[in-house]
């Protein structure tokens, strides 16, 4: 009788190897995808897939019984990026993920999804969802997913204050405020902008920002005795500054003595390009908006970011002469933080297909 | 014309000693009796692969079954046994079948194993499960009729204008037979063999024929139950569908 239970030759359409599964299937070239999923557990990194794939990095089981969805859009007006949370189903009829889960939980761990095309290698497979797993459910026989898009812990990030006596040793007992000021570009105002507090009483000097500035244009002071602000000869002080948070601060430090609750406001041009904010001036909303997120929203991989979106924004908006002035003076979080940017500018911020915050601008 | 059999329970397991040749520590050994075939234990080599296995004791075996392996055409496989290690008796020289080989041992007792492939091969020698034991052959009374099936899966969508679009997922060997009970004996055996794959649960090797050289790694597809005998009812037909199990994606 004829080997009617003959394996099926590799030989037949793609794919190739038979058995196979592909999660999605591109209409316009004809070519299927394979998505996988990676969960870094305490107890190693699970990989799973909707179909057993052997990568050289290792294998993932064939476990995935549904994918889930996740949208992302770009808020109008401009706002901040807009994604919902992923799911994903995984069977566990042998309870070998509960047995995993048993020992620490699994919340909050970090999960990412990967999409290929069929035949190509496992290095050229692009992140298209990551974040942090936010809910688990164990129905009979299954593991259910849901994680959160880690766009959302940046928001949630607080820009820290840093004026605290670790910082400043010789702070007063009672400083006027607790948070080193952020500027951008030139502020300015009549009396002074960007109020300065007195972080050092041994050698009397005053926090102006948080790292390098351009140029301190002007200081204006008002002593307890006095009725209004008056404009301080720059033959009285010197700018000065400390090494601050990986930067270095830009201080007023103030040659005659002032009188127990002074205030000094001082007018600024704000930061200069520093390589604790990426190296580049920062005059532009997009250059602005990358360094704040990086630096404060502890995202610090550059493939979490669409560099080419930020360059071509940066283009459009030096083009329409937009330019980035202002100053953060206060507790906030990075979530504020990038709103007022982004609504000051028109600048939209959202998910790319890749799992990378873009930028776009519309003048 | 050889009877039917199956392979379920494996001598490879967590007790018994496997020592590979080489090893990707991305693919271990352990996984030759990890019942997925798509995850396979791989070598370092593109030109051998070896496994010796200690089974602890000397235990019989008549069937060896190589499942999802990526051997050549050109590449030469034989089983050794004895009761030392290494063995040097080679007991069968498996001929070459894509994916999937099984070969008829006789009747060997041994403690010591020794898989050996000899290969010119363009990737890394792999093998997704190595299944040593006994089979159990079902009465030739039992298989009635077949349904030949290799299943192709597809996504069928539509482009514009509602043109049909069609996109094959995956390709597999779902065969359906038909085994006719007629007496206690032949019920017992169907039982026992339900009762040895826990129904779905535990994948199998399949020899439709033992006289030749195809074979199947699968699972039933369905829970049956055969009813019982009686005088009412002295025959009737059980159908047993098997789908076979999945034989992964290789990313390089």
């Amino acid at each position: 009788m004829a080997d009617l239970t003959a394996a099926i030759p590799d030989t037949l359409t793609a794919p190739t190897d038979a058995v196979g599964d592909m999660a999605v299937v591109s209409v316009v070239d004809q070519s299927g995808w394979i998505v996988l999923i990676e969960i870094d557990a305490d107890s190693g990194m699970i990989r799973i897939a909707r179909n057993g794939v052997r990568a050289p990095d290792g294998f993932y089981s064939g476990k995935v019984s549904r994918y889930g969805t996740f949208d992302s859009s770009i808020s109008v007006p401009a706002d901040l990026v807009r994604i919902n949370d992923a799911t994903c189903e995984i069977i566990d009829t042998d309870g070998s993920l509960r047995t995993l889960f048993v020992p620490k939980t699994i919340k909050r761990r970090p999960i990412r999804w990967l999409a290929g095309r069929e035949g190509t290698p496992r290095v050229s497979f692009q992140r298209i969802f990551s974040g942090e797993i936010s809910n688990v459910e164990f129905p009979p026989g299954l593991v259910r997913i849901q994680a959160r898009s880690y766009v959302f812990d940046f928001y949630k990030q607080e820009v820290i204050p840093l004026l605290n006596r670790d910082n400043f040793p010789d702070l007063p007992d009672n400083p006027t405020g607790d948070f080193v000021p952020i500027i951008l570009g030139i502020v300015s105002a009549a009396t002074g902008a960007v109020r300065c507090h007195l972080v050092d009483t041994v050698t009397n000097s005053w926090i102006v920002a948080r790292h390098p500035c351009e140029s301190v244009d002007e200081v204006w002071i008002k002593e307890p005795s006095d009725t209004a602000f008056w404009l301080a000869s720059d033959l009285n002080y010197t700018i000065t500054g400390r090494s601050l948070n990986g930067s270095t601060s830009t201080e007023i430090t103030y040659g005659l003595t002032l009188d127990e609750g002074t205030e000094i406001r001082a007018n600024v041009t704000g930061m200069v390009a520093d390589e604790a904010w990426g190296g580049v001036d920062l005059t532009n909303f997009a250059d602005v908006l990358l360094a704040i997120v990086r630096t404060f929203g502890a995202i610090y991989d550059l493939d979490h970011f669409n560099l080419a979106s930020f360059e071509t924004v940066k283009t459009q908006t030096a083009a329409d002469s937009l330019i980035c002035a202002g100053a953060i003076v206060s507790k906030c979080t990075v979530g504020q933080v990038v709103t007022d940017l982004i609504k000051s500018s028109g600048i939209h911020l959202y998910n790319d297909n890749w799992d990378r915050i873009a930028v776009a601008y519309t003048s | 014309m050889g009877l039917p059999a199956y392979l379920v329970t494996n001598l490879l397991d967590a007790n018994a000693t496997l020592t590979p040749g080489t090893e990707d520590s991305s693919y271990p050994v352990e996984n030759l009796y990890g019942l997925v075939a798509a995850n396979r234990y791989r070598s370092l080599s593109l030109l051998s692969l070896s496994v010796l296995v200690d089974l602890g004791s000397s235990k019989a075996a008549n069937t060896i079954a190589l499942i999802n392996h990526n051997a050549t055409s050109g590449a030469t496989i034989t089983v050794k046994a004895g009761g030392s290690s290494p063995p040097s008796t080679v007991v069968a020289t498996l001929s070459w079948r894509q994916y999937d080989i099984w070969a008829d041992l006789g009747s060997q007792t041994a403690r010591y194993w020794l898989l050996e492939i000899s290969d010119s091969n363009t990737v890394a020698l792999s093998l997704g499960q190595l299944v040593l034991g006994t089979r159990v052959a079902l009465p030739e009374s039992f298989r009635r009729g077949r349904k030949p099936s290799v299943k192709t899966n597809n996504i069928a969508l539509e482009t514009e204008a509602g043109v049909r679009y069609v996109y094959p997922r995956y390709k597999r060997n779902q065969p359906g037979y038909v085994f006719r009970v007629r007496t206690s004996g032949d019920l017992a055996s169907m039982r026992t063999w339900y009762n040895a794959t826990n129904g779905e649960v535990t994948p199998f090797v399949f020899l439709e024929d033992v006289s030749l050289s195809g074979m199947l790694y699968c699972r039933m597809q369905a829970d049956w139950d055969p009813a019982e005998l009686s005088a009412k009812k002295d025959s009737y037909d059980v159908p047993v569908n098997l789908v076979e199990e999945s034989r992964g994606l290789e990313l390089t």
